[in-house]
């Protein structure tokens, strides 16, 4: 396998190249770094809910439940193993991708044939899934007493009448137990493929004695005769199927998070992200710290350091979300869409590009200190479709007229959906 | 390619006290960013909840950007410069952090990035928006608010509650059961010449550090010290001192309830005195619960199935041994006494050969991984600094290499159950 370099707008290191078996491999080499971090990704997340190529659809959590059980196989457990390497390991679930990582500064070579083999040769047993039931209804259950993760999963709720992603990542504790071993090996051949996968590394391991591992690894593998997962579209409705959400929990103070529901969708890899880079403007435009609207929401007592907005889209669903803290649910929702309307009214104004290429700049550059944010950057941007760091390329591209678009098409008052956690009586 | 071993070359070092502010410097053109914290020393006393207040009143404003909005705009101009703001305790003090995380020189597109941002940091901590030599009324009541809410909000963590109510039980009446934010009811009753006090004394006569690691040679980290500071002279910060000793007492249980799916289990040990120094201490808990690896995670967890988590870790400066699970209520006393079986067993069996080579591989990389961290190398130094322990990698390495498994035996077997807390969960 060539690693050939990758331009990119930061000047940063960045070697790529395809496997024998058509694993994308992104490497960002860094010999003067104590430590390498990699990261093998699947494009599996827990919005593919089907079970095999004719759509046979499988129980809500089962990524996720698919993530553990790889962690496990006929020789124990993968972590032991990791950590007799002196590196440690984790894994994270997402509605789009499944990402299996180690860091380490000790034998990053031996980590990697381990990570590519502990992700490509999988150990299904039904005692072992029983056994994990156990553990991951733990975890659901401690996902259900954190606030922020409950209020988000309200307002997907809100938004989302069909679409998997308002389901639970982890799943609930009744449809995990509907998962055996049987299903997780469909899954795992319908998904766990080279050409749906990519890793990337950042660090002191050298580019050549990456490739050379992987193609080793990926030598001795079958050839892949499937093509890479492409996300279909769902019958979810245009806009959101309720408008509310609200919920008491043991908390001290009202938390209050405000949803868009995108309804612009599909689109090339270059349409999204154009779509999702001009969001962010808009809502930092709006809502960010060096807004007037921001100073007066903060002045009034309205909202606090815990206030953000953000926006996450994918050519399948998407959506904007404004919240925090606050002791006036009501005020603040007030506030946020008499914002928002005024703004699709008047327009943005060209103010809003002002100072966005260096803060664009300063963020990115800053994020390079760190190898773990380089290999998961490098990871997003592909499974994506972009070339890395597109961000900054794309940014000189934006007008004021396309924000202005932007903000028309997408904050339109029927898109929007609140969810509100209040403490409870005592 | 690959490193086992940490270089004097990853180290901050104490290159001199100008006008007796330490300045501790890693010279270094790695990193893209320069990272730059301004670290005043104070006591966990009636006093901390008004300095407690500073870091976002002093951030809130300055009198050239006199509101968020200016500030903010200042900053983002600055190739989006982070300005810190943080309150945190170490070795039973307050820490106030101030500083600034912004691209090295020579990334920037219009010149020399550091003065500027220096600029606006001395003015974040010496002129602040002053009305009639008063502190903003505005600016302040809202942040003494936020304040209050932000500590009333720490119960909504319900792991660090659980982990706050067992040490605020177990240190009660000392130094490390104070939270470094100070309490509610002061915040809200502070007024104009309570928080004009704490700044006069955080900008005059407080003992400072400065720590930078970036691009910046030792003269320009003493310029900068000069800068910050604005007066002559400051006290040294305080030398570590041992752990205050517990009393004598029986086991203390504390049991909460609230309307929760899962129920917390913290407890809370005293670590033997004679065992602190050195890295036995912190050996023996990662052997006991410090990952995947660890006693805890293969039994409560892996073997028992009773835990998605279930951890230990050493608070050194207070001699604790904390172990914190989030579990179902009804195995809440399963995990507990399966824990203390645990340590005891520890203690009377000794750890086995692999299990104890883990953990110390563990630690090794956590420590030659600093080296990749500029915040992970200042708050190692900050820590070692405040607590009498190690300041850098290397010397934290050496502590490492020469714990034995008998020192982890004999830590696990010197260990005494002091506290139980429970926050029990009850579905409403």
């Amino acid at each position: 396998m060539k690693l050939e370099p990758l331009a990119n707008g930061l000047s940063e290191p960045v070697l790529a190249g395809d496997s024998c078996r058509g694993l994308r491999v992104l490497v960002n080499p860094r010999p003067d770094s104590a430590g390498t971090f990699a990261a093998l990704g699947t494009n599996f997340g827990s919005v593919d809910r089907v079970g095999d190529a004719r759509g046979v659809p499988v129980p809500e959590g089962l990524a996720h439940f698919l993530e553990h059980k790889l962690f496990e196989d006929a020789q124990g457990d993968v972590s032991d193993r990791f950590s007799v390497l002196g590196a440690s390991t984790n894994a994270m679930t997402g509605f789009c991708g499944t990402t299996y990582l180690f860091s380490t500064t000790d034998a990053p070579d031996a980590c990697l044939r381990l990570l590519l083999s502990f992700v490509q040769d999988p150990w299904f047993t039904d005692e072992l899934v029983r056994k994990e039931q156990g553990i991951i209804a733990q975890e659901i259950r401690m996902y259900d007493d954190d606030p922020d993760w409950r209020i988000f999963f309200g307002l997907l709720g809100c938004l989302y009448e069909k679409h998997p992603v308002r389901d639970n990542i982890a799943g609930s504790v009744e449809s995990i137990a509907e998962i055996d071993a049987a299903t997780l090996r469909r899954c795992y051949d319908l998904f766990y493929h080279p050409r749906n996968m990519c890793l990337t590394v950042s660090g002191a391991l050298d580019p050549e004695v990456v490739a050379a591992i992987v193609e080793e690894d990926q030598a001795a593998r079958p050839e892949d005769p499937l093509a890479p997962h492409v996300r279909g579209t769902s019958d979810e409705p245009l806009l959101p199927v309720r408008d509310r959400h609200e919920e008491e929990l043991a908390v001290s103070r009202p938390r209050f998070l405000m949803g868009v529901k995108e309804t612009v969708l599909g689109g090339g890899p270059l349409d999204v992200a154009r779509r999702q880079l001009a969001t962010r403007i808009v809502l930092d435009a709006l809502f960010g710290r060096a807004t007037t609207t921001f100073e007066s929401l903060y002045a009034d007592g309205l909202v606090d350091e815990s206030f953000s907005a953000s926006y996450s889209g994918e050519p399948g669903f998407g959506f904007s979300m404004l919240g925090g803290d606050t002791d006036d649910p009501e005020a603040l929702e007030a506030r946020l869409r008499e914002t928002l309307v005024r703004a699709r009214r008047d327009g943005l104004g060209t103010d809003a590009l002002k100072r966005v290429r260096q803060k664009i700049y300063g963020q990115l550059l800053r994020s390079l200190d760190s190898t773990e944010n380089v290999a998961f950057g490098l990871m997003t941007d592909h499974f994506h479709g972009l070339q890395p760091f597109a961000a900054l390329d794309l940014v000189e591209q934006i007008t004021a007229e396309e924000l202005d678009r932007r903000l028309a098409e997408h904050f339109r008052e029927d898109a929007f959906a609140v969810s509100v956690v209040r403490p409870c009586a005592r | 390619m690959t490193r086992l071993s940490a270089s004097p070359d990853d180290s901050l070092t104490l290159v001199g006290s100008p006008g007796g502010v330490e300045v501790h410097l890693l010279r270094t053109s790695r990193f893209k960013a320069v990272h730059l914290h301004w670290l005043v020393e104070a006591p966990l006393d009636a006093g901390r909840t008004a300095r407690a207040v500073l870091p976002d009143l002093l951030t809130r404003a300055t009198a050239t950007y006199p509101d968020l909005a200016a500030l903010s705009a200042r900053c983002e101009e600055l190739y989006n410069t982070d300005l810190l703001a943080s309150v945190t305790a170490h070795g039973g003090r307050q820490v106030l952090r101030f500083g600034a995380e912004t691209i090295a020189d020579r990334y920037s597109l219009d010149g020399p990035l550091l003065p500027r941002v220096l600029d606006l940091l001395a003015e974040v901590l010496h002129a602040p928006p002053l009305v009639g030599g008063r502190l903003c009324a505005e600016h302040l009541a809202q942040e003494r608010t936020n304040l209050a809410r932000a500590i009333e909000s720490l119960a909504d963590d319900k792991p660090l509650y659980a982990y706050r109510r067992l040490v605020e039980t177990m240190h009660a009446g000392g130094p490390h059961a104070q939270h470094s934010w100070g309490e509610a009811s002061v915040a809200r009753a502070l007024d104009e010449p309570d928080v004009h006090a704490a700044w006069d004394h955080v900008r005059e006569a407080a003992p400072v550090r400065l720590m930078i690691v970036g691009d910046v040679t030792p003269e320009q980290a003493h310029e900068t010290a000069r800068r910050l500071s604005g007066v002559e002279a400051r006290p040294a910060p305080r030398a570590a001192g041992p752990p205050p000793a517990l009393p004598d007492r029986d086991v203390q249980v504390v049991e909460e309830e609230q309307p929760l799916a899962q129920s917390r289990l913290c407890l809370g040990f005293r670590l033997p005195r004679e065992r602190l120094p050195g890295a036995a201490c912190t050996v023996t808990s990662l052997v006991f619960g410090g990952g995947s690896h660890s006693r805890l995670f293969k039994r409560v967890r892996e073997a028992d199935g009773m835990a998605y988590g279930c951890s230990a870790s050493a608070l050194l400066d207070s001699a604790t041994l904390v172990v914190q699970a989030g579990v179902d209520d009804e195995h809440l006393d399963a995990v507990r006494d399966t824990v203390v079986e645990e340590l005891l067993r520890l203690g009377r069996d000794g750890v086995d050969r692999e299990e104890f080579e883990l953990s110390v591989r563990a630690q090794r990389r956590r420590l030659v991984a600093l080296a990749d961290s500029p915040a992970g190398l200042m708050g190692l130094r900050l820590a070692g600094l405040m607590t009498g322990r190690a300041t850098d990698p290397a010397r934290a390495l050496a502590e490492l290499d020469a714990v034995t498994p008998d020192d982890v035996a004999a830590v696990a077997a010197g260990c005494r159950l002091d506290t139980v807390y429970a926050l029990r969960g009850r579905t409403p």
